[in-house]
């Protein structure tokens, strides 16, 4: 129990963490964002008065004047009330609202995509480990090994080329058809999303899962050295069994131990993705805020991917508590 | 970006358990000299030995020398725009034309030494900060181990790109702002590395020794300890600097980089604008991308070669020498 | 295989006093990068139903390859490069009334007749099982039910992330497929308590017990089939002393109790002389000596095994000095001609730098211990091998040569 609760408070202090960090970064910068912004909008072709560039500032929370702990103290206050600002983007629309819309269509996205890339990867890893030296490893071994070097938005870009552009297999953007299906729990809107979303789950997918491929076999080749493997082996158990439950399950091990470092690498590369794709995910209107200059969708955005991940590596670290009896400390006394 | 997980492994254990694979490839002697010698020539012979790490390094070195004297090979200059341009691949020009008619080859070349330039600048000053914090967090131990370590591990968990992203929003365009963001969003992971072999290495003898011949603390840290520790920061400066290329070329991209000087990331980023995709000027982004891949692939090649030499179990066989029915009996 | 069988310091029943395990000219050769180990070299030897077989050698002499190529568990880069373990189980009715714990298989036949999903493996001949040709699933069938074998190390053996019942119970689920949950759990804690652990460990993780109660999971394992044959190689090595005598007493009786065959590895040759029935000796990769406990205590016959011996404190006696054996086992990449222990030998001369010797009877007085050594060659050696005395004359003059150096 005791860890359990270290680990809450560490994640809880990692999101505050976040939170400040958020925002100290703007305070800390040269210039004054909210000019920036203003100038932004102008060279648009939209105008706006004195007073609203003081309202815009006080949203953004600078210059206003105040000493900094009043304004860290009002910052938590908005954030408390679900306030992150409007987003210029998106015509003034509460960033709430934008991410709100987008966020499922990056979970959804990120969700699928972290789950088939983790299973496949550590399969791939253990039969890999296992027939070691076949021909399945050798060529897979640095087929692999290249492709993790490659930026997902590379990636990315090459997919949606071939597939996309050269084969025509597969639509160019969006995350579903919006001109022939609308919005729903219908079977033609879910097809439609499926169909637009393939090529975005293919790119992260391979670009994730040779790390999660080259860890386990790395780690599965250590563990079929160990004597409780090979005491399996004396046992004449069947070999699925000595594949799984005895070297797999104690191989997965820093799999799921690095599960934070790489979901924070993935969770990146997806939002890249997204941007490539167009889809309709939080990478896009992060790309849209970056070029627009729209600081309080991208600080939003950065606030909620982190609070996302940390959520994410929580659950990571739960699951790896239950895996590992050794660090259930509560059981052994 | 999943790379350099080959040394995750390692990061994640307790950090009594870790110098079971390392200090036995990363010996240590007394002289101070000597053991940095005898660990430089460590990593010459695991630069010359293993298979993995000989191609990998060739690879590097390769692009170090285009970095160096590309440029002055490049036909063209690489921002003169001329009207040939979206031309494919042809004698006059190797990888063909932009959409504004530069030449992609002499792009390429330029672009090779801004990126690899600044690509281990970064990752070496990275390292820098992993080294001193990983180190300074593993010796004194106790509360400066406590802050420290909580600071690693929360920057560990935050997501890189994101926090990147932002922070290199608000600052000044170019090649020193990202530089920064990078160091501040990536040095956490090695510090954690390095924190957890120093712990293991404080109760050695020879530090033992030097503090009780009255050495200063950072005179033991960093000539005595440091030195030991040689090889794993060469094999984290290695993975960081894959980390660091793919960053780099992914703000570039992104366009939060200076989008005026030729770089990988900054001909990603102009191939993007131009929709480079939908017009088929494969010849455009795809050079660029190869580069990052070849190079992070080559270095992730390294360091798959140093765990092996570090773990012998990760050894591929040598059973080319065995009879081919003593391999077909042995069923086991 | 002439004569080598020894009389049995037990008088066991007449049922297990057939031979059980044949081991003939067995070799293994691990294909190292840097060459060829050749770390066993035609070893043969014969075990009886429930003996106890003590194998003792200096580290690296080939003792753990020996056992691991007995029970097929070596991997690359090491070969079975010649020679044959042959098995012979105990008649299946026999079978059937010793193995009134467990409802064993019926490995002759394959498998119990009602079962549909185990595979269809029968064991090729009731007789005599050619261990080093069964195919993968006899070999399955095989091991456990009749062979078992315990590590060195409790902690590396143990799956760390599974309960020791669960552990237990995997064999059982395998081998005795008609077993119900509860009886399998109901065997498992009886195994349990057998080697002395509260069956409420059976829900303990390994980490969880300490390093003598690890063991004795082990040896619960091992025991969970009721194997007619156990390897333990070094089972107490990682053991402290008390611990370590407590295990061994466990073991002794154990095996005692269900008339188990055991091969017993380790360094220490005291500890052996008290558990064993029959002690061997390797020196690098060959068996040079091979006796009853009681004749080897009285009179060890191979130059080495008197190194070995003596290189223990005695209590009684005369003081001497414990050198043990100058200098260090050849690199058995390179063993050195003829006798490979001569460049150590102190009684070594020509004949034993040329001439291999073989393992054959010792003496008239001792045909039953066998000894690989030139000085019990008539023809080498017409004056008869040396008396006891000269040995320890022999090893002290050597012991001061060392000490000058
Ligand atoms: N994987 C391997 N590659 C090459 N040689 C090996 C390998 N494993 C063992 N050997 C060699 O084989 C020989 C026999 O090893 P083995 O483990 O059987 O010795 P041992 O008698 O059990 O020693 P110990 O008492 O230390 O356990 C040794 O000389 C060793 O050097
Ligand atoms: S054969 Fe010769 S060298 Fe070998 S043990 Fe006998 S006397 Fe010594
Ligand atoms: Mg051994």
């Amino acid at each position: 129990m005791r860890h359990l609760l270290r680990r809450i408070l560490f994640y809880l202090f990692a999101a505050w963490a976040a939170i400040t960090l958020n925002f100290l970064i703007p305070r800390l910068a040269p210039g004054d964002p909210a000019a920036v912004l203003l100038g932004n909008l102008q060279s648009r072709g939209i105008h706006v008065g004195s007073a609203y560039l003081k309202a815009i500032q006080a949203e953004l929370g600078y210059n206003t004047g105040d000493p900094l702990p009043i304004q860290y103290l009002d910052y938590l206050n908005s954030l408390l009330h679900g306030n992150l600002g409007v987003a210029v983007t998106s015509s003034f629309e509460p960033v709430t609202n934008v991410i709100g819309r987008d966020i499922f269509w990056s979970l959804g996205l990120g969700l699928v995509s972290v789950i088939l890339s983790f299973a496949l990867g550590c399969l791939l890893g253990i039969v890999m480990a296992w027939k070691r030296g076949s021909l399945l490893d050798t060529i897979l071994s640095p087929l692999l090994n290249f492709l993790s070097a490659i930026p997902y938005f590379w990636m990315a870009l090459l997919i949606l080329y071939i597939f996309g552009f050269e084969l025509r297999w597969f639509p160019l953007t969006g995350g579903y058809d919006e001109l022939n299906v609308d919005p729903g729990w219908t079977l033609d809107f879910i097809a439609s999303v499926i169909y637009h979303g393939i090529l975005p789950a293919l790119t992260i997918v391979i670009a994730s899962v040779a790390g999660w491929m080259l860890t386990m076999r790395n780690s599965m080749i250590t563990t079929l050295s160990e004597d409780y493997v090979l005491m399996a082996k004396a046992k004449g158990l069947r070999t699925s069994r000595i594949m799984f439950a005895y070297a797999a399950r104690n191989a997965i091990l820093p799999n799921v131990a690095g599960f934070a470092i790489s979901l924070g690498f993935i969770v990146g590369g997806q939002l890249l993705t997204e941007m490539v794709f167009s889809y309709p995910g939080i990478g896009y209107s992060l790309l849209q805020a970056v070029q627009n200059q729209d600081y309080s969708l991208m600080q939003g955005i950065f606030l909620v991917v982190a609070l996302g991940v940390l959520g994410a590596n929580f659950l990571a670290e739960l699951s790896y508590t239950f895996l590992d009896p050794r660090v259930r400390l509560e059981r052994s006394a | 970006m999943s790379l350099g997980k080959d040394l995750q492994h390692v990061a994640t254990l307790e950090p009594e358990t870790i110098p079971s694979t390392f200090p036995k490839k990363f010996p240590r002697r007394d002289s101070r000299l000597a053991r940095l010698g005898e660990n430089l020539r460590l990593v010459w012979r695991v630069l010359t030995s293993n298979r993995k790490v000989a191609i990998g390094s060739s690879i590097v070195a390769f692009f170090l020398l285009v970095a160096i004297f590309g440029p002055m090979l490049a036909p063209y200059d690489p921002t003169a725009t001329s009207r040939l341009s979206e031309t494919p691949p042809s004698a006059a020009h190797w990888l063909g034309t932009t959409a504004t008619g530069q030449d992609i080859f002499s792009q390429l070349l330029y672009g090779t030494r801004s990126s690899v330039f600044w690509g281990f600048l970064t990752g070496l000053l990275v390292t820098l900060v992993s080294v001193v914090v990983g180190l300074v967090s593993g010796y004194f131990g106790g509360i400066i181990d406590e802050i420290l370590s909580l600071v690693t591990n929360v920057f560990l968990v935050i997501p890189a790109l994101p926090l990147a992203i932002v922070a290199v929003g608000y600052f000044p365009k170019g090649p020193l702002t990202i530089a920064l963001v990078i160091i501040l969003t990536n040095w956490s992971f090695n510090a954690r590395l390095l924190r957890a072999q120093t712990l293991s290495m404080r109760s050695r003898e020879f530090v033992t020794a030097a503090r009780a011949s009255g050495e200063s603390v950072w005179r033991i840290i960093f000539f005595e300890i440091f030195p030991n520790e040689i090889g794993i920061v060469a094999a984290a400066f290695v993975s960081t600097v894959i980390f660091v290329l793919l960053a780099w070329t992914a703000l570039e991209f992104l366009g939060l980089g200076d989008i005026n000087t030729v770089s990988w990331g900054s001909m990603l980023y102009w191939a993007q604008q131009s929709d480079s995709i939908f017009s088929g000027l494969w010849w455009w982004f795809a050079p660029p991308g190869c580069c990052i891949a070849l190079l992070g692939a080559a270095l992730a090649l390294i360091n798959f070669g140093i765990d092996e030499i570090a773990d012998p179990r990760l050894r591929s066989e040598v059973s080319e020498h065995v009879p081919k029915e003593l391999k077909e009996k042995a069923v086991t | 295989m002439p004569m080598t069988d020894n009389q049995s310091l037990r008088t066991p029943n007449d049922q297990s006093n057939g031979i059980l395990l044949e081991v003939r000219d067995l070799s293994v050769d691990y294909y190292a990068v840097n060459g060829i180990v050749h770390a066993v070299k035609e070893v043969s030897f014969e075990l009886r139903r429930g003996e106890i077989l003590g194998l003792a050698g200096e580290s690296g002499c080939g003792k753990s390859t020996l056992a691991y190529a007995i029970s097929r568990l070596l991997r690359p880069p090491a070969y079975i490069t010649g020679g044959q373990v042959l098995y012979h189980p105990r008649k299946p009715e026999k079978r059937e009334a010793t193995s009134h714990i467990v409802a064993v298989s019926d490995l002759s036949t394959g498998q119990s007749a009602h079962n549909g999903t185990a595979p269809a493996s029968p064991l090729p001949s009731p007789e005599t099982i050619d261990v080093l040709r069964l195919s993968p699933a006899q070999l399955r069938a095989f091991r456990w039910n009749e062979m078992a074998i315990v590590f060195q190390s409790a902690m590396n053996a143990l799956n760390p992330v599974m309960t020791i019942g669960t552990q237990i119970m995997d064999v059982l689920k395998t081998h005795c497929p008609d077993m119900s949950a509860a009886d399998r759990k109901e065997r498992a804690a009886e195994l349990l308590k057998l080697v002395g652990i509260a069956p409420d460990r059976l829900r303990s993780y390994p980490h969880e017990l300490s390093g003598g109660m690890r063991q004795r999971a082990v040896i619960a394992i091992a025991l969970a089939l009721t194997p007619e044959l156990i390897i333990m190689d070094e089972p107490t090595t990682a053991l402290d002393v008390v611990v370590q005598r407590e295990i061994l007493d466990l073991i002794s009786s154990l095996c005692r109790e269900f008339s188990t065959a055991l091969i017993f590895i380790t360094h220490d040759l005291s500890l052996l002389l008290e558990l064993a029935d029959t002690i061997a000796v390797m020196y690098a990769g060959k068996m040079v000596e091979k006796a009853s406990s009681r004749e080897f205590y009285a009179h060890p016959r191979h130059p080495y095994s008197y190194g070995l011996l003596n290189s223990f404190p005695k209590l009684h006696g005369p003081i001497r000095r414990m050198a043990g054996i100058p200098g260090s086992p050849p690199d058995l990449r390179a063993v050195p001609a003829g006798c490979a222990f001569h460049p150590r030998c102190p009684f070594a001369w020509q004949p034993c730098q040329q001439l291999e010797p073989q393992l054959r009877p010792s003496t008239a007085e001792t045909p039953r211990q066998l000894v690989a050594c030139h000085l019990y060659d008539a023809h080498q050696r017409p004056e008869g091998p040396p008396s006891s005395a000269e040995f320890a004359a022999r090893y002290e003059a050597l012991a001061e040569g060392s000490a000058i150096v």
